[in-house]
């Protein structure tokens, strides 16, 4: 069973194919929704009720694409509206709640992959403002678009677009050092 | 910036880098899975389960000057894409890094559905109006997408090619005209789902009637012409063989059997496909009825086109045809319509040869092709070897004159004085006259000139009349000529059956005059004779339609009927 068979299984009714997508990516859904609140337990609510979505509205996903992204964007809605909504601020990542990420292992491939360079670049995400690092994340982590970013913090595509400029530039700038 | 652009890569490999590996070792509780699944089977949480048919793709064009309403209108689509009737695209959805032409063109050229969303901003798009609309009304007119003009503000669209399409929202009135933006969008919505029941919905079988099986139908051949032209998976053809003909049907996935039929909608391809195959009828199955697809004869102008894609050569040896069949009818009008009519018959069969080959040449199977494609240029060759001996037989009589062709083979030469048989001498009391000829050519002659008014020529012996002649029908003729240098002079004798050759041979068409002026010759019957006193540098015409004495550059003549 491949993706698409059991994306095509899923549109007819198959739960079982249903099953196959879930525990190909519930690991990733949960790690992101994990990072997202910051909270396991909401992390586990935020990551059933997307699959829920997800099975409800697979007739609408477009075969041949990936799942993956589909996904994700629900996913990231599902955690988002679980955040505080007084202020665009909470909207940030409690990415400081989650785990440091793991000694990679050694491999020719692992070009920046050290845990040195790891850590340089988690206290860079640091020092960005909240709204900025929770667009870093959902562009490079989650994999959503821009627009799909603006639709879900609720903001305009230009500031979207600035904000992930502006995070990209003092990225650049702190890590300069790594990226020479 | 651009010295920026190694260290921006790397920044974006270093983030996924990073954000890939961040907290791996984080995963999901173990009853997630399960509880999900139990949530799946609490009533009211089943799916939509979906039919064979896909999601209608609508392609969104539109000028970023008018994002806002855009935004809006995606709003007032939501609905119809939850329920799966469409799926939307727009250049939003590119990412950065994509190759945002590519991917505008492979979506533009997919979609079901177009819609412009047509402002003054629209019109003045290069790309929006310049390129997307041009090639949406391309795919329209050939009636793969629809296309609908959504109007967002009063714009001049009626006086562009807009307005040949049907507009929404009804009546064409511009969305911002409306009680509310929004009313005016739910109206769009409301014509776009009808729009979407009116598409055709997808074939479920095509099937292709070949009468006389197995003759006119090469199962390979189809195969390998279906795999050229649809890539389709050949798993999914039945072949039925009933009273004499064959059925092939192609059963397969919807979006592949739409494709098939959509293309053999387009008369050319339709043709090009119907020469491969050959099929009798086209049929396909829509709606629960069965729909035909004609099958046209090829056309003149086609299979000349064809032809010539084929085989190169074939345009310039018909052009060096239609020379050389126009030369033989000119040269043949002026001396005898037989090589005029032969001339023209001649090309017009090779040139119908060299185009019938070149085309079999491409439309044949692989098997024939060889064969066409080598007879083809074989009828090249004789087009021009053709061309190439009308030219000298015209201009330089070379192999032979061109009328000599059409001339009975000549016969043994004979003597030209027979005295073996003795011959009744016509009474000379009803010897004809002399009959004045033209004056002779202004061209310079080394023959001193006759004196037209003291030469005499009489026909002492007249053949008998016989208006079939023919090689086996023999005769002498005999006369007399005075006033005339025989060293210098010799006679052309003519005989008409249909028309008048020259006598005694082609190869010899001279008689000699003999010191006392007497002439004589064995010649081909005919109902009339000839007879023309000519300078010995003459070359006379083989054969002619009209009089003789019209043409040929004699100082007399005599011309007599057959003897009854």
């Amino acid at each position: 069973l491949d993706e698409h068979e059991a994306i095509s299984r899923c549109q007819g009714g198959d739960e079982q194919a249903f099953r196959y997508l879930m525990d190909t990516h519930k690991d990733k859904a949960f790690r992101i929704a994990c990072k997202i609140l910051g909270n396991h337990g909401t992390a586990q609510d935020a990551t059933q009720e997307a699959f829920v979505l997800a099975w409800q509205s697979m007739h609408t996903f477009e075969r041949g694409r990936p799942f993956a992204p589909w996904f994700f964007k629900i996913l990231a809605r599902c955690a988002l509206k679980r955040l505080p909504k007084n202020s665009m601020q909470m909207k940030s990542l409690a990415v400081e709640d989650c785990p440091d990420p793991q000694d990679p292992a050694p491999g020719p491939e692992q070009t920046f992959a050290t845990k040195e360079v790891f850590k340089i670049v988690r206290n860079a995400l640091a020092t960005l403002p909240a709204q900025q690092r929770t667009i870093i994340r959902l562009h490079y982590d989650v994999g959503l678009k821009i627009w799909e970013i603006a639709d879900l913090l609720e903001l305009p595509e230009g500031t979207v677009k600035s904000e992930l400029y502006r995070a990209r530039r003092q990225l650049s700038q702190i890590l300069k050092g790594v990226l020479d | 910036m651009k010295s920026n652009e190694p260290i921006e890569m790397k920044l974006d490999q270093l983030l996924h880098d990073y954000f890939s590996r961040e907290a791996e070792n984080i995963i999901a509780p173990a009853n997630l899975a399960e509880t999900v699944m139990e949530q799946l089977r609490t009533p009211g949480v089943e799916t939509v389960k979906l039919t064979s048919s896909n999601p209608i793709q609508v392609f969104i064009s539109y000028s970023r000057h008018d994002d806002k309403l855009r935004k809006r209108f995606i709003k007032h689509l939501a609905s119809l894409e939850l329920q799966g009737v469409i799926t939307t695209w727009h250049d939003h959805e590119i990412v950065p890094g994509d190759n945002w032409r590519r991917e505008t063109d492979k979506h533009l050229n997919t979609a079901e559905v177009i819609l412009l969303l047509v402002s003054e901003n629209f019109l003045a798009s290069r790309y929006a109006y310049g390129v997307e609309f041009k090639r949406a009304k391309e795919r329209h007119e050939r009636r793969e997408a629809r296309v609908i003009p959504v109007i967002l503000r009063s714009c001049n669209w009626q006086d562009t090619p807009l307005g040949e399409l049907q507009a929404l929202p009804e009546g064409g009135k511009p969305v911002k005209d409306w009680k509310t933006i929004d009313t005016g969008f739910a109206n769009v919505a409301e014509g776009l789902k009808k729009a979407i029941k009116e598409l055709p919905s997808p074939a479920t079988s095509i099937t292709f009637t070949y009468p006389g099986f197995p003759d006119n139908f090469n199962l390979e051949d189809f195969k390998q012409v279906l795999r050229e032209y649809f890539g389709v998976d050949l798993r999914k053809l039945t072949i039925s063989v009933r009273a004499g003909s064959v059925k092939v049907v192609i059963d397969g996935d919807a979006e592949e059997l739409a494709r098939i039929v959509e293309a053999l909608r387009d008369p050319a391809f339709r043709r090009k496909f119907a020469r491969r195959t050959n099929p009798k009828s086209i049929n396909y199955l829509q709606n629960g009825q069965e729909h035909t697809i004609p099958v046209e004869s090829v056309g003149l102008m086609e299979l000349l086109r064809e032809a010539i894609s084929a085989v190169p050569a074939v345009r310039y040896a018909l052009g060096v045809a239609g020379i050389a069949a126009t030369v033989s009818i000119v040269a043949g009008l002026s001396t005898d319509y037989r090589v005029a009519f032969f001339g023209t018959v001649i090309m017009l069969g090779l040139m119908f040869g060299l185009v019938s080959f070149s085309w079999f040449a491409t439309n044949s199977p692989a098997t024939i092709k060889p064969l066409a494609l080598t007879l083809a240029w074989v009828f090249v060759l004789l087009i021009s070897a053709t061309a190439f001996f009308i030219f000298t037989s015209v201009f330089i009589s070379w192999p032979q004159p061109l009328q000599a062709y059409l001339r009975p083979p000549p016969l043994p030469t004979p003597s030209p004085i027979s005295t073996s048989v003795p011959r009744p001498i016509a009474d000379p009391s009803h010897l004809p006259s002399v009959i004045p000829t033209p004056s002779p050519s202004p061209i310079p002659s080394p023959i001193p000139r006759a004196n037209p008014s003291a030469i005499a020529i009489a026909i002492t012996e007249v053949p008998p009349y016989d208006p079939v002649g023919g090689a086996s029908s023999q005769g002498h003729i005999a006369g007399k000529v005075s006033g005339v240098n025989p060293e210098t002079y010799s006679l052309v004798i003519y005989s008409k059956t249909n028309i008048w050759y020259v006598q005694p041979t082609t190869v010899n068409p001279k008689t000699e005059i003999n010191s006392d002026g007497t002439w004589e010759a064995n010649i081909q019957l005919g109902s009339r004779y000839l007879a023309l006193v000519v300078p010995n540098d003459y070359n006379p015409p083989l054969t002619t339609s009209g009089r003789p004495t019209r043409i040929a550059r004699g100082v007399a003549a005599i011309e007599v009927e057959g003897k009854r």
